[in-house]
């Protein structure tokens, strides 16, 4: 019996163009999603609960992550994040951590998509060229920036990736008074300053409300439905169709498969913590890429002894960070003059200012090599955070008046700016997910371990363009600037594990990310991606999503009259005209 | 916006730099004991019936004894000024009391807590044969000083004191600490919006 043409695993923004796409053209799709369904009545700019509890994640000790990392002189060291408090959960709810991130979305560029033919091969670097073009995929970008709601401004620049469509169809958010110091800075140095896209509705459309401009917007819900989250710009669609059933609180296990190697039936723990299952006739995982790969590993059958789309062994390899650095400018107040002072202490508007000067280097020093993005943003207000920062000095303690008065100069005296470089995040064999051999969850269930291990041309890459921010920084008249890269990833920017490709025994994934050996299961969350691109990767999810949907659709008979629910059982898949 | 940092939910340093949250398991049991059964008893309340029965007995979590040691020592880190509000202006101690017995706080975290206590009386009265409600602040600041930069558990736990002023200090005051949000107008800062209202804060989300 099938309860559901299509069962989605996962609401982020890999899950939710499936979810939107099929259910609007009137398949049955149920969403199977681990955390809560909250609601614009559910956010609040509260740093307790938002960003100093597991509100969004969860409880680290009953579902946790084994990192291994390479220390110098012990070697890989493997700890439990209950242990260490390094959380890689990154938002478990209706819509994933797209509810939390900032929304700076940027395109690939066409040489992202041949890296190796563009750059060539890095000894110890497993880089290879996509098996699409760019050119496949720009439909998909036009078409998020219409569904998901990108508001920006397209200006010309060396590094503009082709585009379809002239501009975006939202206008950009408002821009804080910073934005034209970067632009007078920038026409200085001969750089191009760039409008930074953002995930955020500029006014009110589609049913939600447009930016309110508090301030907060990375790591915090958006209560105005601005932000562009799959939760708000295409779940609640989806559900508005008719077809689309989300089920909330949904812990999926373990995907079961038959003998022909075909999926049947998604595993799962439900909000009582009672077992369950949905049969379907396809089944798509977006669970972000730890989970993906996780819960691909804990799925074995008949035809897949090392796990369901395993059969090669490539589950779980080449996971991607972002690699880069960051850097913060201070901006004393007292030595701005007092109308450039007001500016700064404006607080709502956003920055939305990047350069992709280099985002190719050719360098006397360097040579030729893939560079990346800059984005400058303010340093994010939540006050605790940046309270807790203050009471090191060095490497000693501080207290008392020393302490307070530290404080009173941090928040009261200057304003900060602050960059964040994005570049590739080069795969290589130290970098994965695998099941761990002891530690298991609160479900009796195998935790994934987390293998971190960076290329040193990351850094090289990293440094690079941390100094170009710094100079940046300076140049706008910061009167201290520091920068910094680090081999640590930051774990909100996750892809890999299941790369797509046409070589079933180098790829998990065929080029529409239907698994090489499974043929009913897809994966479209970040995990087919097999180099990352120099930006952040919300966007290519979104896009390469919809794309997918076009292919389950055609695979599935295309538009079909509105069916529901509760006919599934009898319009299945095959018996579509 | 990257984000980069451990332990972002409670604080970093103590568990990176220190482990310190396995340092205390038998000294809590020696000396907790009575505190971890309130614990455990207050951990399953609804918030706004905690609130109640804590106020109504002012501390539950710490003896009388163990109260007067947290309150003088958040002073102590957190002294009021003329121009600035100090640990008791903002609730310091009662609002410690509140996040290590909240629902889903750390173990760990809540035994470094209470064991710190313990420990800290056992290093003054060591040190100078009296409690550290006993010392005067050249002696607060001699020990302290001393435990912050010489032992893992004094600097573990110091940080975490600390730590937790800070949330008093700044976080909404839906809370129960920063007062008329005197944090925030000292630090002049700029909250979002929309604020949390009482039925939607951190353990009411669901």
């Amino acid at each position: 019996m099938i309860d559901c043409d299509v069962c989605v695993v996962g609401s982020g923004a890999g899950g939710g163009p499936i979810a939107l796409t099929l259910a609007e053209a009137g398949y049955s799709v149920v969403v199977l999603e681990k955390g809560p369904w909250f609601t614009e009545q559910d956010f609040f700019k509260d740093e307790i609960a938002c960003c100093r509890r597991n509100t969004y994640s969860r409880n680290l000790r009953e579902e946790f992550h084994v990192v291994e990392e390479y220390d110098d002189k012990k070697g890989w060291i493997a700890r439990p994040t209950y242990d260490s408090s390094w959380d890689f959960w990154n938002g478990n709810m209706v819509g994933g951590s797209s509810n939390l991130m900032s929304g700076f979305f940027h395109r690939l560029k066409p040489k992202d998509f041949r890296l190796l033919s563009e750059f060539g091969a890095i000894d110890g670097a497993n880089i290879v060229d996509w098996p699409i073009s760019y050119d496949e995929l720009e439909p998909y970008y036009a078409k998020v920036e219409h569904e998901v709601g990108i508001s920006g401004r397209v200006v010309n620049h060396p590094n503009q990736e082709p585009r379809s469509t002239e501009d975006f169809p939202f206008a950009a958010t408002v821009e804080h008074p910073v934005a034209s110091w970067f632009d007078r800075a920038s026409e200085r140095g001969g750089l191009y300053s760039i409008p930074v896209p953002r995930a955020i509705l500029s006014r009110q459309a589609n049913g939600r409300g447009g930016c309110q401009y508090s301030g907060y917007c990375g790591s915090y819900g958006c209560s105005s439905g601005a932000k562009g989250s799959s939760r708000a710009a295409l779940l609640n669609r989806a559900v508005a169709s008719g077809n689309c059933d989300i089920r909330a609180n949904s812990h999926v296990f373990r995907l079961d498969s038959d003998e022909r190697g075909r999926v049947v039936s998604a595993n799962y723990y439900d909000e009582n913590g009672a077992a369950a299952a949905i049969n379907a006739e396809l089944f798509v995982v977006a669970c972000q890429a730890v989970e993906t790969s996780r819960l691909l590993l804990l799925s074995r059958g008949p035809r897949h002894p090392q796990g369901l789309a395993n059969n090669h062994g490539q589950v779980g390899k080449n996971l991607l960070f972002a690699a880069g650095g960051a850097g913060t400018g201070t901006f004393l107040y007292d030595k701005l003059d007092p109308e450039k002072a007001a500016q700064l202490k404006i607080r709502g508007p956003f920055v939305n200012r990047a350069l992709q000067d280099w985002y190719y280097i050719d360098d006397e020093e360097m040579g030729r090599l893939k560079g990346g993005t800059i984005e400058f943003l303010f340093r994010h207000p939540n006050p605790i955070g940046r309270a807790n920062r203050q009471k090191w000095e060095s490497d000693r303690l501080l207290w008392g008046q020393p302490l307070k008065e530290k404080l009173k100069s941090h928040f009261r005296d200057a304003g900060y700016l602050r960059f964040e470089t994005f570049s590739d995040w080069l795969p290589n064999d130290n970098c994965n997910v695998s099941l761990d051999a002891d530690l298991k969850d609160k479900w009796d269930t195998p935790v994934a371990r987390i293998k971190i291990g960076n290329h040193p041309h990351d850094l090289k890459v990293g440094r690079f363009l941390a100094r170009k921010g710094y100079q940046m920084l300076k140049d706008m008249g910061a009167d201290r600037a520091s920068w910094s890269v680090s081999g640590k990833p930051p774990v909100n920017l996750i892809a890999g594990g299941c790369r797509f490709g046409t070589d079933p025994n180098k790829s998990v994934l065929d080029p529409d990310c239907r698994a090489h050996d499974v043929e009913n299961l897809y994966v479209t969350d970040g995990s087919f991606m097999p180099t990352g691109g120099s930006v952040p990767y919300t966007w290519t999810i979104y896009a390469n999503a919809f794309r997918v949907a076009d292919t389950m659709l055609a695979e599935l008979g295309g538009l079909r009259a509105r069916s529901s629910l509760g006919e599934s059982n009898d319009s299945r898949l095959g018996m579509v005209a | 916006m990257k984000q980069f940092d451990e332990g972002l939910q409670e604080d970093s340093s103590v568990n990176v730099s220190t482990g310190a949250g396995r340092l205390g398991r038998r000294t809590f049991l020696l000396q907790g004991g009575a505190a971890a059964a309130t614990v455990a008893a207050l951990a399953g309340l609804p918030y706004a019936l905690r609130r109640e029965l804590t106020r109504e007995t002012s501390f539950v979590l710490f003896s009388t004894e163990q109260q007067n040691v947290v309150s003088a020592v958040q002073e102590h880190l957190f002294p009021n000024s003329p121009n600035s509000p100090g640990a008791a202006d903002i609730n310091a101690a009662a609002y410690l009391e509140w996040a290590i017995t909240a629902p889903g706080i750390s173990p760990d975290t809540r035994n470094t807590i209470v064991n710190g206590v313990g420990r800290l009386q056992d290093a003054s009265r060591e040190r100078f044969d009296v409690t550290l409600t006993g010392l005067n602040d050249g002696q607060s600041e001699q020990l302290l000083r001393y435990l912050a930069d010489k032992t893992r558990w004094g600097r573990a736990w110091l940080s975490l004191m600390l730590y937790y002023i800070f949330e008093a200090l700044l976080s909404d005051p839906v809370y129960g600490g920063n007062p008329n949000e005197i944090g925030w107008r000292w630090l002049q800062h700029q909250p979002g919006f929309p604020r949390p209202p009482a039925d939607k804060i951190y353990g009411k989300l669901r």
